[in-house]
């Protein structure tokens, strides 16, 4: 079973406006169970663009898109949302966090539209606060966290759902290279677990290392295989 | 059903999140209300109290006119419309306006007759006591102007300034205040003494006619009897007080408007769209897979509580403004001309229509234009407003 499988997969911003920009053009991909998959290349190539269209959070403009072999081209903004909601985990550069809420509140926030029980949404959220070192935290205000911490947050805050694929961006852009280190170790406590992980990264440190199953380069919205 | 709560809980929390922005809506927002409700509860009371006190007023007036001026007529007018079939009584009144020089205030006084000394109503919706010779009844309002306990006296004087020492035996305590206020009763005899009318006059008579479907038949008899008289008939003096209050009405509209005005300028600034920070946690909320209806029930939610807080306060604050506070400052612009010292206090007069249809002006509004934004920001896609 293919976990994404894009076909031609083309996206283009303001596609009648003097602005046009073409971001993603014939992009066409198939990551497998279980992988790490890293796409490298400069800024404005179009990862972010790729990431938010696996991601299920933008439409390509041509081109067709299955995650976890569902058809989701043609899928009703509802129907995306709720599969993402189950299926797909999302890191992003900048974390976007709610700033103003505690680190728990950004837990609870992810499983608030499925209306668990408070005590089954309190234990899924601390346990995962636990395991990456955050429940100490638990109380304190998203705003006041170190960089290492939001990451973690974040990381904790994508997998609430327990989805099977995870989608980084940029994971080690904000952190030093021993929390870097640390981030790595648990992308392969991930995938031991059987998750599949797309990594956008131009970080030396990931590309090189033995981490990715493979890697792909972006350039220009153009993929390509090393 | 537990979604609901935690997005309840969630909304809350976001309002608390911006306390001064918040806070600043639900004070303009209970501004516009306190203001529009007051307008609605003043006309209201005065309304309901006019037509409370019309209500026991006599089927027909006859007055004495020359040059358009009213004078007294002679009491064998009264005699002479008992005549007319349908007439069941043609009573005689006597009163008039007294300027107290001491007080600087109008009261409105008038003449009880001795027979009707238990049922006479005055449209103050309570019985006259035996007033004896020299006692009177007075309204609350003169009691206070003029410092007095039932029991007391007080000196009013004569056209020719000689004074006449009255004893009181009775305050009014009415539901129709407007009326009773500024209202003194006394026998007949001292009132025609003290207005310095002789025995032979009076100032109107009150006829009363069993039949309704007979009045306008009765009130041309009348004209035909006395071609020179003044005939007023219950039902104008009804469309009167009505049109007054409408006029008065129309006016306090205008203020009305002008709040709702400045409402829909809220409103508006609020449909215009939504900051940075609103954005962005929107988009948060979608990435993280928050339905677009789930974020519309967020938002409707924080515009319920803040718009519904705004109408209480607003409306509460309005209450106590003109039935606490006897409504300074939107009073003059309602009474006008009837605003003579002493004033008089407005009996609650809330009308459980008027207070829907007023939640449903400000606070529906209000929510529905804050969909909007929203709906608008929620269909951006959540990378645009990150790259943003």
């Amino acid at each position: 079973m293919s976990v994404v499988s894009l076909e031609s997969v083309e996206k283009v911003f303001n596609p009648d406006g003097e602005n046009r920009y073409q971001a993603l053009a014939d992009v066409s991909l198939e990551i497998g169970k279980s992988s790490i998959e890293v796409i490298a290349g400069p800024s404005g190539s179009g990862k972010t663009t790729l990431l938010s269209i696996i991601g299920l959070m933008s439409r390509p403009t041509a081109g067709r898109v299955k995650i976890l072999d569902k058809e989701t081209t043609l899928m009703s903004e509802r129907f995306r949302t709720l599969f993402r909601r189950s299926n797909i985990g999302v890191l992003f550069q900048e974390f976007n966090l709610i700033p103003d809420l505690t680190v728990l509140e950004n837990m609870n926030i992810v499983q608030y539209p499925t209306g668990p029980s408070l005590s089954h949404m309190q234990n899924r959220s601390c346990e995962l606060l636990e395991r990456f070192r955050m429940l100490g935290k638990a109380r304190s205000l998203a705003a006041t966290l170190s960089g290492g911490e939001k990451q973690r947050l974040a990381l904790a805050r994508a997998l609430i759902a327990d989805p099977d694929l995870m989608l980084i961006d940029e994971p080690t852009a904000h952190l030093d290279s021993r929390l870097s280190e640390e981030v790595i170790a648990i992308f392969r406590e991930l995938k031991a677990e059987g998750k599949t992980l797309l990594i956008c990264s131009h970080d030396p440190l990931i590309i090189s290392s033995d981490l990715p199953d493979r890697v792909l380069t972006m350039k220009d919205g153009r993929l390509s295989c090393d | 059903m537990r979604a609901f709560f935690y997005q309840f809980d969630y909304a809350i929390r976001a309002l608390l999140r911006r306390k001064m922005k918040n806070a600043s809506i639900v004070v303009m927002f209970a501004l516009v209300v306190m203001i529009f409700a007051g307008i609605h509860f003043i006309s209201g009371s005065l309304y309901r109290e006019s037509m409370t006190a019309l209500e026991h007023q006599p089927d027909i007036i006859v007055q004495n006119l020359r040059s358009g001026r009213q004078l007294p007529l002679p009491v064998s007018w009264a005699q002479d419309l008992q005549g007319i079939v349908g007439i069941s009584e043609a009573m005689p009144r006597v009163w008039g306006y007294y300027f107290d020089r001491y007080t600087g205030a109008n009261y409105t006084i008038v003449g009880v007759h001795p027979e009707k000394m238990d049922q006479e109503h005055f449209s103050m919706g309570g019985a006259v006591p035996s007033l004896g010779s020299r006692e009177i009844a007075a309204g609350e309002g003169i009691m206070e102007a003029r410092g007095m306990k039932v029991g007391g006296n007080i000196q009013l004087e004569r056209p020719d300034g000689s004074p006449i020492t009255f004893s009181t035996v009775k305050s009014f305590g009415s539901d129709v205040a407007l009326w009773t206020y500024d209202l003194i009763a006394m026998p007949c005899a001292d009132a025609r003494e003290l207005f310095g009318l002789s025995g032979a006059e009076a100032w109107d008579i009150a006829i009363s006619v069993p039949n309704p479907v007979e009045v306008a038949n009765v009130s041309q008899k009348v004209l035909n009897m006395f071609p020179g008289a003044r005939v007023v008939v219950k039902d104008q003096l009804v469309s009167s007080y009505g049109t007054m209050f409408g006029f008065r009405n129309g006016f306090l509209t205008t203020i009305s408007i002008s709040c709702l005005l400045a409402f829909f300028i809220l409103a508006y600034d609020r449909a215009a769209g939504l900051s940075r920070e609103e954005q962005m946690e929107i988009a948060i909320l979608k990435a993280l897979g928050w339905e677009t209806r789930d974020v519309i029930r967020v938002n409707m939610l924080q515009s319920v509580i803040l718009s519904l807080t705004g109408f209480l306060l607003g409306f509460v604050a309005a209450y106590g403004h003109v039935y606490i506070l006897g409504a300074p400052g939107l009073m003059l612009a309602l009474t006008g001309w009837s605003a003579i010292y002493p004033s008089y206090p407005l009996v609650p007069s809330v009308n459980v229509t008027e207070v829907v249809a007023l939640l449903f002006l400000t606070v529906i509004p209000y929510i529905v234009v804050g969909i909007v934004p929203v709906w608008r920001s929620c269909i951006i896609d959540p990378e645009v407003v990150f790259r943003k």
